[in-house]
């Protein structure tokens, strides 16, 4: 598989937005519109005050021109994060579960929509000190790093990205190191070996000397 | 004798442990040394379920006092917490909430102990300084403090009257202090009576209690012996004492005051007879006790030692042994009918008598408790009992019902709340929201706001008025004033004075008219009671019954007198739902009521009554909320949060409630404690608004609404098969509703015919769903009766591929004689016709026939020619639909290509009635449809399959198809059997020809599946 630069060297928070843009959310239309077929899938119809499920892009583009209410994830309502980060501090806790473009939703959401959201201050704070603690963890995770594999569950794509050019690279590096370090090894029992056969020759010699 | 004691139930951490029951019986509270107050349920079945946990406190809890509606919790460090036992318990059965209501004291030593007046208003609390402190429950405020007691006050009890309170200290001191006057004082001071112990020690501390008759004070004292002290002359009337050997910490009185409990250092728990004044039961503990209780409605005991854990003893006193139940008979009655059948031998004569043979109760209580266990055994489960938990004493002691007066009864607006800060919600439809804003004296601001912002902009305006009502629909909104007499203490705030006229006003958001608004002035003394309005106008309901009809425009359209028990009204497009409170309605001197409703569905130009009748609710309910569905239901729903539709209000005498949605039910399935607020409802969904915690209403600013899905409450809604008949229900209802609903307006099926073909194609999708799994399951019965209630001959065809591909053969064969019949009429009618036309084109028998049916019939020509192409969209709906069923349906499918005639030939040749058709000449033949079934067949004669006889042994399928027997009776007196075909032209108009066809080949098919006698017929291909 070919990998991209993009993939080796991590994206930039926009490209990561931009991705982030095809996930869905509830929405509250304020206007009433029938169904558009697009591409991607059917939008609507919009029927004020019900609730209809699109994408991303299509919510915030509705929501600057003020025409949607944007329905707060579970994930993000402020009890639920609460509860998320007293899980999240515990120690030896692992990553717990948060969608996969968890920050690029919030940091859009609180950038478009924040009268949408309740308590929206707290939000923010929680968000921030969820992503600390998980960037800690993250740290204390890469240490775990060997030339086999690193294993860390629900991490997001941003803290994924965040990682990926150091880890990418201390990777290489390990498993560079690793390769030198076995060919090291053969080559040292090897002449162990080596050694010990002519040990035994010299034994055997030795002792055809001797007698 | 074994005694029933439940394991150790560990409820806080190491440390002094208080305990206390509620006063139905139904929950045991807990405090304890990890500054935690818990809710256990009591009773044998639901003890193990999870207890509520309180957080509140933040030190050792050391007291614990539950009154009906309160629990009282102190710790450590002299915090008093108040809770509210919730509403719930008195309208549910289940469960018991409890919610902080704030701090009663801040105080700066420990809470020792905490007594609740009876009347719930005053609550003593004595604390390690010298005073007692007695605080309303009210408001908080900080009543009396009593001074008096040298050292730290230990316990303080409240007699059951309320007229006393009696406190020991650890000096040893008991004082009774006077209650009923403003400023208590101190009555009998009895020093050194009981014992003297060490001010700090949790463990040490004694309690005095009294008697729930009110008659004693139990006291324990110095050599570990109880003092029992009369109210009459505060002398000691007996001692009970030998049995405990160290400090007696804690006593119990049984709810009857026959014996009391007790709880010592030296870890034993002792019952004492109070009359015979002997220790009847002892139970030693592993650890120090700290507190006893007695289940004030059964004969259980609970206890707590210093380890935290609570023990329950179930069985206390052996009643077989002759002993007397603790407690009352009657409250017993309440308690296990509505609880378990914990108590339910214990209601032995012995009881009885010793009950009857007490002083201290007068006749009147007396009455009252019988008419109460009457009433209890009466409707045993009924939520009267459990009221009583939260209710009230009083309301179980004579619930007298009268007949309501007109006056009393209350209406509402649906979507209206009380004002909640300065802001309060009109009106809350789909269509927006209409809010007051309190601003002064003079005026308040009234703020419209829309869901669907591209139709009308959000405005606001002076209210000068105060109005107290608000109607909104898509085109206008109606506002109206209330008088201060009617307002139900809600609206006050928002009432014109009483000797103003009232004042309705409707605005319009039509933008053509200039000036679409208007303003009356109703008469002096002649108020508005509910107002609604619609795209067709507006209608006021006024105090003196009058309902006052106008247009949008603000003509005056018509004027009624009504009952004057009016409810609410609500209206949509030219429907207007009114709903009276009926006659029936009886309300008990306590407040509570009985309320039943009647509605009346009238037109909005009150020319006509759609629809009247009795509104049903829940018992003991009232409605809260009325409206119509999005696709036009009248629909209610009650406090108990149940959903109903007017269903068939379209047809005369045929409309009836249907509950729709169980919102109570799906909360509790949620496992949350949260409110429903209705807001609308659709065919779908019923569109509310989630309270969270206590609030009943919705909050500020305008929240997001939640949509509950319908889910008729049928039964076995756990499994798939419930699941899916709901679903039908439901889509049955809705397509009903659109269909009545077209018909009544004269207009089209919403939405046009493909728009209904889709609607009952998606409907017999879910019966096809529950064909499947009925025939999964081996129910062919079932499956056929759901066959029955297929719409779409296409959907039958595919119930018997269904049939046929789980191997259910016999049910396949038996569809497809239903299938004939169901479709037959039609059939029938369209061989009649063609008979009829041939008839008339060979051998001119027009005078035989009606003339009336010439039309029908002369529409069949057209149709004459068309079944050569149908056939090829059978063909290929045949093959596409189901590549399995093979060559040979493909086959017979062919035969029926050739030419007209031929076909026709053949068609007649597969009904093997060929021979005799051809008897009678061909004239009759060519149109008569290909049916294998003898029955339909016109001619009647032909050689009896077997399947024929399998059809008459069958019972029910003769019963289903009493409209092809009545055909088959006839066969031979052609002139004679077209009479019911005539009846049938309707239904007949819009049938393809092809259906015959593709009967047989599915019939001849499914018998080839079936191995059974599918040769007769595909042997004529």
């Amino acid at each position: 598989m070919a990998i991209t630069t993009r993939q080796t060297e991590g994206f930039t928070m926009p490209e990561l937005e931009y991705l982030a843009q095809n996930e869905s959310i509830t929405i509250v239309p304020l206007h009433r519109m029938d169904r558009i077929e697009l591409v991607r899938g059917a939008i609507g119809p919009f029927r004020p005050p019900q609730k209809t499920v699109v994408p991303l892009w299509v919510a915030i583009m509705l929501k600057r021109t003020n025409r949607c209410r944007i329905v707060a994830p579970k994930w993000m309502q402020y009890e639920h994060l609460r509860d998320l980060y007293k899980r999240e501090e515990q120690p030896d806790a692992m990553f717990t579960r948060l969608p996969i473009y968890y920050l690029e939703i919030a940091h859009m959401l609180l950038t478009f929509a924040e009268d949408d959201l309740v308590e929206s201050q707290g939000i923010r704070r929680l968000l921030q000190d969820l992503r600390e603690v998980r960037q800690s963890k993250t740290m204390e995770g890469l240490r775990m790093l060997n030339s086999l594999q690193l294993q860390m569950d629900n991490l997001s794509m941003a803290e994924i990205n965040e990682i990926r050019p150091l880890f990418g690279h201390s990777f290489d590096m390990l498993r560079q190191l690793d390769g030198l370090a076995q060919a090291t090894e053969t080559e040292q029992q090897q002449s162990q070996f080596a050694d010990q056969s002519y040990a035994e020759m010299d034994d055997a010699f030795g002792s055809r000397y001797v007698h | 004798m074994t005694q029933s004691i439940t394991a150790p139930r560990y409820a806080h951490a190491e440390g002094y442990t208080a305990l206390a029951f509620g006063k139905s019986g139904q929950f045991v509270c807990t405090g304890g040394s990890d500054s935690l107050v818990r809710v256990f349920y009591a009773s044998k079945s639901e003890r193990d379920q999870e207890a509520i946990t309180l957080e509140q406190h933040s030190d050792n809890v050391l007291s614990l006092a539950v009154s009906r509606g309160k629990v009282i919790s102190g710790d450590e460090e002299g915090m008093v917490f108040g809770f509210d036992l919730g509403q719930s318990s008195a309208t549910e059965s289940d469960g018991v909430s409890v919610e902080p209501s704030g701090t009663v004291l801040r105080s700066t030593l420990p809470a020792r102990d905490i007594s609740i007046s009876s009347n719930e208003r005053q609550v003593a609390i004595a604390t390690d300084d010298e005073s007692i402190r007695v605080v309303s429950l009210l408001d908080m405020a900080l009543l009396h403090t009593l001074v008096g007691h040298r050292g730290s006050v230990n316990s303080v009890a409240y007699s059951p009257d309320s007229t006393y309170l009696a406190s020991s200290g650890c000096d040893g001191t008991v004082r009774i202090w006077d209650m009923r006057e403003g400023d208590p004082a101190c009555v009998q001071i009895m020093p050194k009576i009981a014992y003297v112990c060490e001010p700090g020690n949790s463990m040490e501390q004694y309690k005095v209690r009294w008697s729930p008759d009110g008659r004693i004070l139990a006291i324990p004292c110095a050599n570990h012996s109880i003092k029992l002290i009369e109210r009459n002359n505060w002398g000691v009337s007996a001692l009970l004492a030998g049995r405990h050997t160290n400090t007696i910490c804690h006593l119990a009185w049984s709810s009857n005051s026959k014996y009391l409990a007790s709880a010592s250092l030296d870890c034993q728990v002792v019952v004492w007879d109070v009359v015979a004044r002997k220790a009847i039961l002892s139970h030693a503990n592993v650890n120090d006790l700290c507190q006893v209780e007695w289940n004030p409605r059964g004969n259980m005991l609970a206890f707590s030692d210093c380890t935290g854990a609570m023990y329950i003893w179930d069985d206390v006193i052996p009643v077989e042994q002759g002993h007397a139940a603790p407690f009352e008979r009657a409250l017993a009655d309440a308690g296990s009918l509505s609880k378990d059948k914990l108590m339910s031998d214990l209601f032995d004569d012995t009881a009885t008598a010793n009950r009857a043979s007490e002083d201290g109760m007068d006749e009147d209580e007396d009455e009252g408790d019988l008419l109460d266990a009457g009433d209890a055994t009466a409707d045993a489960m009924d939520d009267f009992v459990v009221d009583d938990d939260g209710a009230g004493y009083a309301e179980r002691q004579a619930p007298r019902w009268t007949a309501v007066a007109a006056s009393e009864v209350q209406c509402f607006q649906p979507g209206s709340t009380p004002w909640i800060g300065s802001r309060r919600y009109l009106a809350f439809t789909m269509v927006g929201s209409v809010v007051s804003i309190a601003q002064d004296e003079s005026h308040n601001t009234i703020e419209i706001e829309f869901y669907d912002k591209s139709v009308h902009r959000d405005f606001h305006f002076s209210d000068s008025f105060k109005f107290s009502m608000a109607a909104l629909s898509e085109s206008g909104c109606l506002f109206a004033t209330t008088s201060r007499e009617l307002a139900n203490d809600q609206s006050l705030r928002g009432a014109a004075d009483a000797d103003e006229v009232s004042v309705v006003s409707y605005k319009g958001f039509a933008s053509w008219s200039a000036n679409s608004d208007w303003t009356f002035k109703l008469p002096l003394k002649e108020n508005p009671r509910c107002i609604a309005t619609s795209s067709h106008g507006a209608a006021v309901i006024t105090s003196l019954g009058n309902l006052r009809l106008f247009t949008c425009g603000g003509a005056q359209r018509h004027i009624e007198t009504l009952p004057n028990r009016v409810v609410t009204c609500v209206a949509r497009d030219d429907m207007l739902l009114i709903i009276l409170e009926a006659l029936g309605t009886i309300r008990s001197s306590g407040g509570m009521k009985q309320l039943e409703y009647e509605y009346v569905l009238m037109s909005m130009d009150g020319q006509s009554r759609l629809a009247a009748g009795s509104c049903p609710v829940t018992p003991a309910s009232e409605i809260v909320w009325t409206g119509f569905s999005e696709e036009g239901h009248p629909a209610a729903c009650d406090s108990k949060g149940m959903l109903r539709v007017l269903h068939k209000y379209w047809a005369p005498s045929h409309a009836g409630w249907v509950p729709v949605l169980d919102s109570r039910k799906l909360s509790r399935d949620r496992g949350k404690r949260e409110g429903f607020w209705p807001v609308a409802i659709s065919a779908k969904q019923f569109i509310v608004v989630t309270c969270q915690g206590k609030s009943k209403y919705p909050p500020f600013p305008k929240p997001i609404l939640d949509e509950l899905d319908i889910d008729v409450p049928l039964l076995n809604a756990d499994t798939q098969v419930g699941q899916q008949e709901a679903k039908y229900l439901a889509s049955r209802l809705f397509i009903e509703q659109q269909r009545g609903e077209a018909e009544r307006t004269g207009s089209e099926y919403p939405g046009g015919a493909s728009m209904l073909a889709r609607d009952e194609l998606e409907q017999d999708k879910l019966l096809l769903r529950l064909i499947q799994l009925a025939c999964k399951s081996d129910k062919t019965q079932r499956a056929m009766d759901l066959a029955m209630m297929i719409g779409l001959e296409k959907s039958f065809d595919a119930a018997v591929k269904i049939a046929v591909f789980l191997k259910q053969s016999s049910l396949a064969e038996r569809l497809m004689r239903l299938r004939e019949t169901k479709f037959a009429s039609e059939l029938e009618d369209d061989g009649d016709f063609s008979d009829e036309s041939h008839s008339e084109a060979v051998s001119g028998q027009r005078d035989v026939l009606p003339n009336t049916r010439r039309p029908a019939a002369a529409a069949t020509y057209g149709r004459e020619r068309r079944p050569a192409g149908d056939d090829d969209d059978g063909d290929v709906n045949l093959s596409d639909g189901d590549s399995d069923l093979g060559v040979e349906a493909l086959e017979l499918g062919k035969s029926t290509r050739p030419p007209l005639p031929e076909a026709l030939m053949r068609s007649g040749a597969n009904t093997g009635a060929f021979a005799d058709s051809a008897g009678r000449g061909l004239v009759s033949r060519p149109a008569q449809p290909p049916t294998t079934s003898k029955p339909f067949n016109p001619f009647g004669v032909a050689t009896p399959s077997k399947s024929m006889e399998i059809k008459r042994s069958d019972s029910f399928f003769n019963a289903a198809d009493m409209h092809s027997d009545e055909s088959a009776a006839g066969p031979s007196t052609p002139s004679k059997r077209q009479q019911p075909s005539l009846d049938d032209d309707d239904a007949a108009a819009g049938v393809p020809r092809k259906l015959a066809k593709k009967a047989t080949k599915l019939t001849a098919f499914a018998f080839n599946k079936g191995g059974s006698n599918a040769n007769d017929m595909a042997d004529d291909d």
